[in-house]
């Protein structure tokens, strides 16, 4: 039977090109063992191989196969075997536990000759032995310099010894794996290719364990700025994404629902406008191997969301929510991630272009039209505040500043940013929300990359833990 | 769902922690290590709910306790080689080990801690853990995910997503598909009005009282269930669209394959909810012979079959109270080609709550009269009693025989089940039925020939009253009996019926004057006992009358009543004991004018009459008229 990796739609898959590499490395490595360097499948083998690495070298310099004592990354992206024949992947452990390697990185232009003296070098030793760092020595004196490969070092007693990330640094952790992956999800539902919601599972129950226990407000604050981000990695698409998932988890939490309802209306909102045709959508997750709630309301939320986010098109079009709990907490969130974002042409996106306050108020007025459940904008308001953070507005002296904490209402005082000429961040100024005005031209107004990674910076090097714990 | 901030916490502890008793500690954690790679063993035979599994989580809450005693939380090392606690190998002689670490890397976990206040429950979810994630390399949840799933809290890991050395933001990572703002495009925007401010500040009280109580009660309908049915509703509308499209399959093979599975599971819920779309697609589905029709046909016959229902009733054992509606439902598809069989195996169902809503769900299913006769013959009485609970709501003429056949079963519980399917037809088509039973030993049947005769249109069925309050059948009967058949022959508004509890006011035994007082009472117009009242009130026993009877008797002074009662009462105003007993009628007298009296600020009729008694009553009359008596 044909292999379903095998058909023309996954011919640019990475995922499939990851495996093809480990397996080639294997059958390679193994055939140099068993038959030498100079036996008649090794043309066979070196073309194969070129081949997969030429795949990688159109994007990249160089590829790397690394292990960390548990597991095999292939550019980065752990691979392990799925299937009851892939258990050469138990092998390639060996292989590396045995010579205590830690890595080999293949560069662009490396030769069929150094690829070949390398695995001559490996397929000389035994494997399956206990490790020891001597093994990683004899190899590295048996191997000459070459150019194009180069190869490391494991120490297994110093395996899993990394630093445990702070709350704040895993909330990065999980922006930005929520956003990067988005892209290759994407293309997943054209490959008809099942979508994997472990990991994206994953990252959302740590992000609700860490917005439940947040012991400072300055965690919350960061993960609203977070949503406010226009773009990541290029695509305004991944970044309103992972934006949904952060307004989601806020509101849900802020309306006190449940840890497994929030979880669940957090996957949807990350899937929730990730294929452009609802029934695409819809079907993708369905396609799935265990009955899973999460992947059901995710596809119902898929195929019910706002396709017009006009005033006349939130009234008229009442396949906008799936009536159900999470489809009212989504239309919210979506409708402010959405509004405040300049989209490119191409998207599926139809309706105004706010500011962030600006949207806040339309929220409340589409509310009182019936277009949203009041619960849950007042949900939303009470958390976004007036002006939400991430808002740039104008102070009386000229200046302009980004809101970097919340304004609950125009008499307390909060604290903005003010960016400089060179949109570098300035001073940091309290202030009552009356001495602030949106800019209503600014709306999905994209701050330079500079400018965003300063922000953020301040938020990640708070050392100064507030008192103000989070509601 | 250890959360990592606590994580982070208890490392930082955990290094400032000698480790004096470390031999302690590490046979303490070996030990727990050796028992999980047992326990991984064991949950590939058995469930985790099964019994063996006490012992283990008591030794394991035992083992845990005493290193906790030591240090509020254990962790262990996962490597590529081996488990370790604290840089030392934990050497475990056991052939399941490697499977076990397996799990761990397989899931990219580092470390594994257990935390002080660990709970039986959380180590029993634990195994189950263990077991969903021992052989499964599944695309939807992991080892960490199911640990967060289960709210376990005093266990946690630490993975490959939890650790690493931060790195710097990069600010290619915020590269946009939009051209970013140049400062001079920035600064040369314009803020909004400031004479704006005021209007915007309104809009934010625009926001709608909320009212988080309905909210709640709206969130908490539309859970789990709402958003599957949703979802089904979804599939039929798409699958219906386009029936030969290939990827439909998929998901007609998922609604499948969740219908068995949810039931099997237990989940009759959604069960329920899966079957119910099944058979709209086999019913909307047109062309017999497309795949996805045959699919779901097969499947629902497979649904439908002796073995499926078997297995049904297996789960249903411990079925929870809010499955119970839709499990009586499937029952019901079920039960359209296993009736006999269904029936059956919920005779043999101890829990009477399921078993009932069951039954009644089942009677649907009931058109055969074979069958009727079959088990109205069964000599197990249960069996016949639950069979007749069926017939309370298979309403079919054609049983009529059969159920006429075991009114006067020898068994009690028969008689009476008997009795109730026979309430559901024409009640003057089973007049001699409800005659006999009228005189059954049974009270319930008794009450219910009451209740039936009352709806008879022949006026045959008054004899049939007479004859029940006859004196000479009083020992037939008991005083409840009598206040109950009252109640109903009043209840039924049949005022050809009503001479008869009016007639009852005169009887010579007082206790059934004062039950037909006391149900005529709960009358709110008893007007049709009118003529009976005041040939009472004019009776020479009135003034003899107990104070109780007198005051059920005045009670009945409401409405039309009032004035000809009032009437009847004027004789009362100028009555007098002799020379010798000026008193005789003084507490009657007071007890009805008091009566009135208290009445009097609401009714102008009363009030009149009191009137008159004060104008034209003897002294004692005006003396309690007028309070001073």
């Amino acid at each position: 039977m044909d292999e379903r990796r095998n058909r023309p739609e996954y011919d640019n898959s990475p995922k499939k090109w990851r495996y093809n590499f480990s397996k080639s490395l294997f059958t390679f490595w193994k055939n140099v063992k068993m038959y030498g360097d100079k036996n008649e499948r090794i043309t066979e083998e070196i073309t194969f191989f070129k081949q997969v690495l030429d795949f990688f070298f159109a994007e990249k310099d160089e590829l790397s196969i690394l292990f960390d004592g548990i597991d095999i990354k292939v550019d980065k992206v752990r691979i392990r075997g799925q299937r009851q024949d892939d258990k050469y992947f138990e092998d390639i452990y060996d292989l590396f536990l045995s010579l205590c390697m830690s890595g080999i990185t293949f560069k662009k232009g490396v030769a069929d000759e150094e690829i070949l003296t390398l695995l001559g070098v490996l397929g000389k030793y035994p494997v399956g032995r206990e490790p020891k760092i001597k093994a990683y020595e004899r190899v590295r004196a048996d191997l000459p310099h070459l150019d194009h490969i180069e190869i490391y070092p494991y120490d297994p007693e110093e395996s899993g010894n990394l630093p445990i990330y702070t709350p704040e640094q895993s909330v990065r952790q999980i922006y930005c794996s929520l956003a990067h992956d988005y892209g290759d999800i994407c293309k997943m539902v054209d490959a008809a290719e099942s979508i994997p919601l472990r990991m994206t599972e994953r990252r959302v129950q740590d992000l609700i364990s860490i917005v439940s226990n947040a012991k400072k407000i300055e965690t919350i604050e960061f993960i609203m700025f977070l949503a406010s981000i226009a773009s990541f990695e290029g695509s305004t698409q991944s970044a309103f994404a992972a934006s949904m998932v952060l307004w989601s988890v806020l509101i849900a939490k802020k309306l006190k629902i449940d840890m497994q309802s929030i979880k669940r209306i957090a996957v949807s909102a990350y899937f929730q406008y990730f294929s452009k045709d609802k029934e695409k959508g819809y079907s993708a997750l369905s396609r799935m191997d265990e009955f899973n709630y999460d992947r059901i309301e995710a596809a119902v939320n898929a195929s019910y969301r706002i396709s017009d986010f006009s005033d006349m098109g939130l009234l008229a079009d009442m396949s906008s929510s799936s009536g159900t709990l999470s489809g009212k907490i989504l239309q919210i969130a979506a409708y402010f991630s959405a509004v405040t974002r300049r989209w490119p042409a191409d998207s599926f996106y139809k309706g105004p272009l706010l500011t962030r306050p600006q949207a806040v108020r339309s929220i409340i007025r589409n509310c009182t039209k019936g277009a949203f459940n009041k619960e849950i904008v007042e949900a939303f308001v009470s958390v976004a505040g007036i002006y939400p953070i991430g808002s740039l507005v104008k102070l009386f002296d000229g200046s302009v500043a980004v809101v970097i904490k919340r304004f609950r209402n125009f008499f307390e005082q909060s604290e903005v940013l003010v960016l400089d000429k060179n949109l570098s961040v300035g001073e940091r100024k309290t202030l009552t929300a009356e001495n602030i005005l949106d800019i209503p031209d600014a709306a999905g107004v994209v701050l330079p990359e500079k400018t965003i990674v300063e922000i953020l910076n301040t938020f990640l090097d708070e050392r100064e833990i507030s008192n103000e714990k989070p509601e | 769902m250890l959360y990592i901030g606590k994580k982070l916490e208890l490392t930082e502890y955990f290094k400032s922690i000698p480790l004096e008793q470390k031999a302690q500690l590490y046979r303490g954690i070996r030990a727990i290590m050796a028992m999980l790679v047992k326990v991984s063993k064991m949950t590939e035979i058995y469930s985790v709910r099964d019994k063996i599994f006490s012992e283990f989580t008591e030794t394991m809450k035992q083992n845990l306790d005493v290193i906790h005693n030591l240090l509020p939380f254990a962790t262990v090392t996962t490597k590529k080689v081996g488990f370790y606690y604290q840089e030392r190998k934990i050497k475990l002689f056991d052939e399941g080990e490697r499977k076990f670490r397996n799990i761990f890397l397989t899931n990219e976990i580092r470390e594994l801690y257990f935390v002080k206040g660990i709970t039986p429950e959380e180590i029993v979810n634990f195994f189950a853990v263990i077991q969903e994630t021992l052989n499964y390399t599944l695309l939807d949840y992991d080892f960490n995910t199911r640990l967060w799933d289960y709210g376990i809290t005093h266990i946690g890991t630490i993975s490959d997503p939890d650790m690493g050395d931060p790195e710097p933001w990069q600010e290619s990572w915020f590269k946009s598909d939009i051209t970013p703002v140049t400062p001079d495009e920035l600064f040369a925007m314009e803020p909004q009005n400031v004479n704006e401010l005021p209007a915007i500040s309104n809009e934010y009280n625009m926001l709608p009282v909320v009212d988080m109580e309905k909210f709640n009660k709206w969130a908490e309908s539309c859970g789990k269930d709402a958003v599957v049915n949703k979802y089904l509703e979804k599939a039929v509308k798409i699958v219906l669209e386009n029936p030969d499209r290939e990827s439909n399959r998929n998901i007609v093979g998922k609604i499948c394959e969740y219908a068995i599975k949810n039931i099997q599971n237990g989940d009759f819920i959604s069960g329920f909810v899966y079957v119910s779309n099944l058979i709209l697609l086999e019913k909307s589905i047109v062309d017999k012979e497309n795949v996805i029709y045959q699919k779901v046909k097969e499947i629902l016959s497979r649904i439908k079959s002796e073995d499926f229902l078997n297995a049904v009733f297996d789960v249903a054992l411990n079925i929870q109270s809010s499955q119970i509606k839709s499990f009586s439902n499937l029952l019901n598809i079920i039960s359209e080609e296993q009736f006999e069989t269904a029936f059956t195996k919920l005779c043999e169902l101890e829990n009477r709550e399921v078993r009932l809503c069951c039954l009644e769900g089942l009677a649907k299913n009931l058109n055969d009269k074979d069958v009727v006769q079959r088990f109205i013959d069964n000599p197990d009485w249960h069996v016949v009693r639950n069979f007749l609970y069926i017939m309370r709501f298979a309403y079919n003429p054609e049983f009529l025989p059969q159920v006429r056949e075991v009114m006067n079963h020898q068994v009690k519980q028969i008689r009476i089940e008997a009795a109730k399917v026979l309430s559901i037809y024409d009640a003057d088509e089973n007049l001699e039925y409800w005659e006999r039973a009228v005189f059954c030993p049974d009270e319930e049947v008794r009450i219910l020939a009451v209740e039936n005769l009352v709806k008879v249109k022949d006026l045959k069925v008054k004899s049939i009253f007479n004859e029940i309050f006859k004196p000479a059948n009083r020992s037939k009967f008991n005083l409840t009996d009598y206040e109950r058949y009252m109640d109903r022959i009043l209840a039924s508004g049949r005022n050809e019926f009503f001479d008869l509890p009016g007639s009852m006011i005169f009887s010579e035994n007082r206790e059934l004057r004062i039950i037909a007082l006391k149900s005529l009472n709960k009358l709110s117009n008893p007007s049709m006992v009118l003529m009976q009242v005041k040939r009472r009130i004019a009776s020479h026993e009135f003034l003899s009358l107990d104070k109780e009877e007198i005051e059920l008797l005045l009670g009945l002074m409401k409405g039309e009543m009032i004035t000809p009662m009032l009437e009847h009462l004027e004789f009362l105003f100028t009555l007098h004991g002799n020379i010798f007993n000026k008193d005789k009628y003084l507490p009657i007298k007071k007890q009805v004018f008091e009566f009135v009296k208290q009445r009097a600020a609401k009714n102008m009729a009363m009030r009149n009459w009191i009137e008159k008694g004060k104008q034209t009553g003897d002294s004692e009359t005006r003396s309690i008229l007028e309070g001073r008596s």
